[in-house]
């Protein structure tokens, strides 16, 4: 008897709908699979097999052929089990078609016959959706990832014979439901590490605030110990929280990937930070099946690069277009995937590679050794890096009895603040935030009165700033202003704004 | 009250100051007009926008009274407006600066006879370091050229600045070495600043335009002639710190020079030659008046440019207001950082860096490295 049901295949980022057909036929007993199949999917016949007799459904010997469509996707993944499974029960007779009109299947069995959760369920549900289907079935694993998706019923099974008597009729499933906002509250209040464990520290801190505030890039320099990783782990945690269309976004970049939280949902912004061995391919993503990397995992959050330096310099050279357009483009010869990728860029580095450079007590690097080691970073990407600050190494009193810094709650108002006012200045035009503008338009968004200019001059001249510096000056200064919530650039934004340039002491 | 201070020190705020600005520069434009002719005006009008809002009947009083240039007061006004005179400066790259002018050195301020009005292209001197005036004979010897180099090498190794009369011989060859060896000079003209005089040294001027300044107290178009030059020698003197004169005659426009910088207060060195030599004789002479000796560019540094700068830095910090003299106080001869300095003053950091790039323009501190200052 012939039997279809509706499943999906994940592709980068987007799903395509994938109809699993089996045909169970009198004639020599064989199980044949057809339709393009990457080796993971043909190896499902035998989980379902084992799966289906441990759930007593047997299986008789007659002739079965199993077909995904259309015939020209490559399939891949462990997703099929389930439909596949389903598929041959009906083709068997053990169900009615009917049964399966508009339900979507995915998942993976396991041969006793759990279901185990796959990847990219939440792109797969919402395809399902838009394609029509009322309900989908899928592991208990990833239920609560596919009950975020809204207007579809989502059913979580832990086990085949569950999903036989669900749809035999003769024990139904408990229906998923999930409140994106309750989780999104839920979370918000979850304490995770906050500014007021900084002590001291005052520049890097206002920096941070800066960066986060205009969405810049941050360089932080100094030497081991300072707490240059402690301050860019609290970055995120002064970010406005993230909205529910951006957490769907979010969630499935890394439901793609596999690190979705338990919750289902990724309801904080992500803070991602790849070790410096990481190669090309995981920092942009990319496999043979191509995967979001790390900078789209970063997505709408923080990418934090320590020790900068130490990176191969090929592996960051990849940054720069994905920095540019907000996306990654990776081609490959099953096709091309576009992953978003738009991320804060926080970096840090050492002074010098024993790390205590200009302490000359500590440091026994050569000036050209120090030279070299700082060099080490692209000069592209360095451009691209609007502050640069310099941790110090906190004073023992300070650690004693520093005073609690501010916590991140009062800087992050600041900063959605800065953010609202860019949200309005910036309404119709391609840029959001001041990092992301280009020089030519600075003139007009980053006007200066006839005193600023002569600051701003005297101090291009005194400090022998490039036009790029200025710029990133121009820029920082913006951030600075709507800060205070000003609509002018004063002088003394241009002023701090300097204290955050690329210095010329480090050889840039 | 600060605040009004602040607001007066940038100038021109009003609009009052502005169309007073724009109308001594009408005024100072005036063809065949000089500063005696300017004064009798202000003295008679009191402003130069009343001036210029005056009817024809009051100027022709004055030419009734025998004061018969005023005549020139009406064809100007007939021809030209504040407006237009104000747009044709801004179109040759010319700015004018009067005593009611921030931008207007206050140097200039304090001589006997300050200029009323001053036409420039290029900048003023920076106030923060010294100015050394180097002038001497036009027709000169080979080894004067050389000395005056020397000297001109010296001062803008140690940050000087050097002001001269931009004229054939030691003039030109000074501000010559200056600009080459990576510092700016400042020339006093004896005629328009439109003007190129003596041609030959058009390659001087251009180079003086974008690192340092070609100033003149005479309106655009301004022929040089000779009853125009030593008055423009006390400009050259009353903006120096301290005056070197390489080699003069006896009679010669530097020794006016060192007279007008002696009736003003500026040091002047003189540097000595053989006696039988004509072409020191003026030098010789003012030594024996009492004038400094020009042993060698190397003390001269030590001693004189280093006091000078010395004594600038004290004069400046003296007039710190109170945020920049608690940064100041903090930072030492070792640097500091800016994190220490904001926790020890408690100041927030767009505060600070204003501060810090006050300070640093003011020539009192330097970035010592990432974020560390100290005094310099």
């Amino acid at each position: 008897m012939f039997a279809s049901v509706l499943s999906g295949v994940v592709r980068g980022l987007e799903s395509r709908m994938i109809t699993v057909e089996a045909d169970v036929t009198n004639g020599l007993p064989q199980m044949q699979m057809v339709g393009y199949l990457s080796s993971e999917v043909r190896e499902a016949q035998e989980r379902v097999r084992s799966a289906m007799q441990n759930c007593h459904l047997s299986i008789r010997p007659m002739r079965v052929v199993i077909n995904l469509s259309p015939a020209d996707i490559r399939k891949a993944g462990s997703g099929f089990d389930l439909p596949i499974a389903v598929a041959l029960m009906i083709a068997y007779g053990y169900l009615p078609q009917s049964s399966v009109k508009d339900i979507f299947f995915a998942g993976e069995l396991s041969l006793n016959g759990e279901l185990n959760g796959i990847h990219g369920m939440l792109g797969l549900v919402e395809e399902a959706r838009q394609n029509g289907c009322r309900a989908c079935i899928v592991p208990e694993d990833n239920a609560a990832e596919a009950a975020m998706v809204q207007g579809i019923e989502v059913y979580g099974a832990f086990t085949l014979k569950e999903v036989f008597d669900h749809l035999s009729g003769a024990a139904p499933l408990w229906k998923t439901i999930i409140n994106i906002e309750e989780i999104l509250q839920k979370t918000g209040q979850r304490g995770g590490p906050d500014f007021k464990d900084v002590k001291g520290q005052a520049m890097v801190r206002r920096a941070a605030e800066i960066a986060a505030a205009g969405r810049h890039n941050l360089l932080i320099s100094g030497p081991p110990g300072a707490g240059k990783s402690m301050i860019a782990k609290r970055i995120p945690s002064i970010l406005p929280p993230v909205s529910a269309d951006e957490a769907l976004e979010i969630s499935r970049i890394h439901s793609v990937a596999g690190t979705l939280p338990p919750e289902g949902l990724v309801c904080e912004r992500p803070f991602r930070m790849p070790h410096h061995t990481i190669s090309v391919s995981g920092l942009a993503g990319g496999g043979m099946i191509p995967k979001p990397g790390e900078i789209s995992l970063a997505h709408r959050g923080v990418l934090y690069l320590d020790e900068i330096p130490e990176f191969r310099s090929e592996t960051i050279e990849i940054l720069r277009q994905p920095m540019e357009d907000h996306a990654i483009t990776i081609t490959r010869n099953v096709g091309t995937y576009v992953f978003p990728a738009d991320f804060m860029l926080v970096a840090s580095r050492n002074p010098c590679k024993c790390g205590y450079y200009p302490d000359r007590s500590r440091c026994r690097c050569s000036e050209k050794d120090v030279r070299r080691y700082l060099q080490q970073i692209s000069r592209p990407l360095l451009d691209r890096i609007d502050l640069h600050v310099t941790a110090e190494q906190v004073p023992f009193e300070d650690l004693q009895e520093g005073a609690a810094g501010e916590s991140s709650e009062s800087i992050r108002a600041r900063v959605e603040k800065a953010h609202a006012i860019q949200t309005e200045r910036y309404k119709g035009t391609p840029y959001r935030f001041n990092g992301e503008l280009d020089a030519n338009v600075l003139e007009k968004y980053c006007l200066l009165g006839e005193k600023e200019k002569n600051l701003m001059a005297r101090i291009y001249e005194k400090k022998q700033l490039t036009a790029r510096t200025y710029h990133k000056i121009l820029k920082t200064a913006r951030t600075i202003a709507d800060l205070e919530g000003k609509e002018k650039i004063e002088e003394k934004h241009l002023a701090e704004a300097a204290l955050y340039r690329p210095d010329a002491a480090f050889g840039e | 009250m600060e605040e009004k201070m602040e607001e007066r020190r940038a100038g021109r705020n009003t609009d009052e100051e502005m169309r007073e600005h724009e109308c001594m520069a009408w005024m100072c434009s005036i063809p065949g007009l000089f500063r005696p002719h300017h004064l009798k005006l202000l003295e008679r009008f009191g402003h130069a926008a009343d001036l210029y809002a005056a009817a024809e009947t009051e100027t022709e009083a004055m030419v009734k009274e025998g004061y018969a240039w005023a005549g020139q007061v009406r064809k100007f006004r007939k021809k030209h407006s504040a407006e237009e005179v104000s747009r044709r400066l801004a179109g040759q790259g010319i700015r004018f600066c009067y005593a009611g002018d921030e931008e207007f050195p206050e140097k200039l301020r304090q001589i006997p006879d300050p200029p009323l009005g001053l036409f420039i292209k290029g900048t003023f001197p920076d106030a923060t370091r010294p100015c050394v005036g180097i002038v001497g004979a036009r027709l000169c010897t080979r080894h004067g050229k050389e000395t005056a180099e020397a000297v001109a090498r010296t001062v803008a190794a140690s940050g000087g600045q050097v002001i001269s009369g931009g004229a054939y011989g030691i003039d030109g060859a000074a501000q010559m070495e200056a600009l080459r060896s990576g510092g700016s000079s400042f020339a006093f003209l004896g005629c328009g600043v439109d003007l190129v005089y003596p041609e030959e040294h058009r390659n001087l001027f251009e180079k003086m335009y974008s690192s340092g300044g070609v100033i003149s107290e005479y309106h655009p178009g301004a022929f040089a002639r000779p009853f125009l030059f030593p008055p423009r020698n006390r400009l050259i003197s009353g903006l120096s710190d301290v005056i070197v004169i390489v080699e003069a005659r006896k009679k010669s426009g530097s020794l006016i020079t060192a007279a007008y910088a002696a009736e003003q207060g500026r040091d002047v060195y003189a540097v000595p030659g053989r006696p039988e030599d004509e072409l020191s004789e003026g030098c010789n002479e003012l030594i024996s008046q009492g004038a400094g000796i020009f042993l060698s560019p190397e003390r001269f540094a030590e001693d004189v440019l280093s006091a000078i700068g010395g004594r600038k830095r004290e004069q400046t910090a003296q007039l710190l207001d109170s945020g920049e003299r608690k940064v100041y106080g903090i930072l030492g001869k070792t640097s500091v950082n800016i994190a220490e300095i904001a926790q020890r003053t408690g100041l927030n950091l767009s505060e600070l860096g204003k501060i810090l790039i006050d300070l640093e323009l003011k020539g009192l501190i330097r970035e010592a490295s990432a974020d560390s200052y100290l005094r310099i």
